[in-house]
């Protein structure tokens, strides 16, 4: 590869990773391509709106993968928040008030849909135009294992029965984490489809577990 | 004055019914949760008996699972049915309501049974139509069960 090329494909690639915005500001109506932060207007520096065409990965700037880094995207929602939270703007005019609130509330919706594995899928399925199909599972096989597993924990009394069932539904939520992973690298939608209707079953399982825990009283 | 007390009477009245129909929108239907903490035959029948169908469903975008069984005599009436459901209240009171239906049915009867009937009687908001549609199927899988159970027999 030419000097040349690489440099063109490098610009090219940072076109796409570093995601700025172009816009004239509401509050002025300067046009505005360097906002400070990606948020605010670098000339009257009021709060600029959310950007309705971004989705949750963009607007929390994390690169828009099912292996997301946790503490990375802890870290992206808490900078936000710095900056965004409402409490910032209780002495500013009213419609700053209002995109504050509304920013932050999709901010935190953001996150909590990208940290949830589960929710994570399903957003990721969504924004590839497909949903999980409402319609009544006929794979037998499955819903019997399912259905013994369910039964298991509603039949488990000793708190080591219920430690055991937690860890072995937790890791099988890990395994198909992984196994998600790989099917949105391939682009496989289909089969991530399957996995996530999965993943909705063993979490299902998780929230009757912790239930369970909870009303036992265990201490972890 | 005769007059006017019912009147005011009336009026009150309407006006706390007003209000209680305001909680109700906002949470599940009387008999949802009469369903919900009395549910009706649950328990499990014999898989393996000739004369016992079994259905078992599920509901990919909410994750419950429902397994319904009908046992059903020499002339072809449903005399027992039983359920069991992991998963949220409506899809519970739908499994609920649908056994209590089936019992005394004949098995084409039990066959026309539908899933609006079951949301209709439970009030149910349009995102939980689908727990219904979920007490439907399982009901048509428990009656599969039993004629291919039959027919085999037969064989």
């Amino acid at each position: 590869m030419s000097i040349g090329r690489f440099v063109w494909n490098f610009g090219r690639q940072n076109r796409f990773t570093i995601h700025q915005r172009y816009r004239s500001c509401w509050s002025c109506g300067k046009n505005d391509n360097n906002l400070i932060s990606n948020l605010f207007c670098s000339h009257c520096k009021a709060l600029q709106k959310p950007d309705k065409a971004e989705n949750y990965f963009c607007i929390l700037g994390v690169k828009e993968t099912y292996d997301v880094d946790e503490t990375d995207l802890a870290k992206k929602y808490k900078d936000l928040q710095k900056y965004l939270h409402p409490d910032k703007y209780a002495n500013r005019d009213q419609k700053e008030q209002e995109i504050s609130a509304q920013y932050s509330s999709i901010v935190n919706d953001a996150y909590k849909t990208l940290l949830e594995p589960l929710a994570r899928g399903i957003y990721m399925l969504r924004l590839r135009g497909k949903e999980i199909p409402e319609n009544t599972e006929a794979d037998q096989e499955f819903l019997v294992k399912i259905m013994e597993k369910n039964e298991e924990v509603e039949e488990a009394s000793t708190e080591e029965d219920i430690i055991k069932l937690n860890k072995e539904n937790k890791a099988m939520i890990k395994d198909l984490q992984k196994k998600l992973s790989t099917a949105f690298f391939d682009g496989d939608l289909k089969r991530v489809t399957k996995l996530l209707t999965y993943m909705k079953y063993y979490t299902s399982i998780d929230t009757q577990i912790e239930t369970a825990i909870r009303n036992k009283g265990i201490i972890r | 004055m005769a007059f006017l007390l019912p009147n005011i009477y009336k009026c009150l009245c309407f006006r706390s019914q007003t209000g209680l129909n305001a909680v109700q929108t906002a949470s599940y239907h009387a008999n949802v949760i009469d369903h919900y903490e009395n549910p009706r035959n649950v328990g499990s029948l014999d898989k393996k008996d000739k004369s016992v169908g079994t259905g078992l469903v599920g509901a990919p975008a909410c994750g419950d699972v429902m397994k319904l069984q009908i046992k059903v005599d020499e002339n072809g009436k449903i005399i027992d049915a039983k359920f069991k459901t992991f998963g949220c209240g409506s899809a519970i009171a739908s499994s609920s309501l649908a056994t209590e239906w089936v019992k005394g049915k004949t098995v084409d009867e039990a066959l026309k049974l539908k899933n609006t009937d079951i949301a209709k009687e439970l009030s149910l908001p349009p995102v939980k139509l689908h727990c219904s549609m979920l007490a439907e199927d399982a009901i048509k899988a428990a009656l599969s069960d039993y004629r291919i159970k039959q027919q085999t027999d037969k064989n």
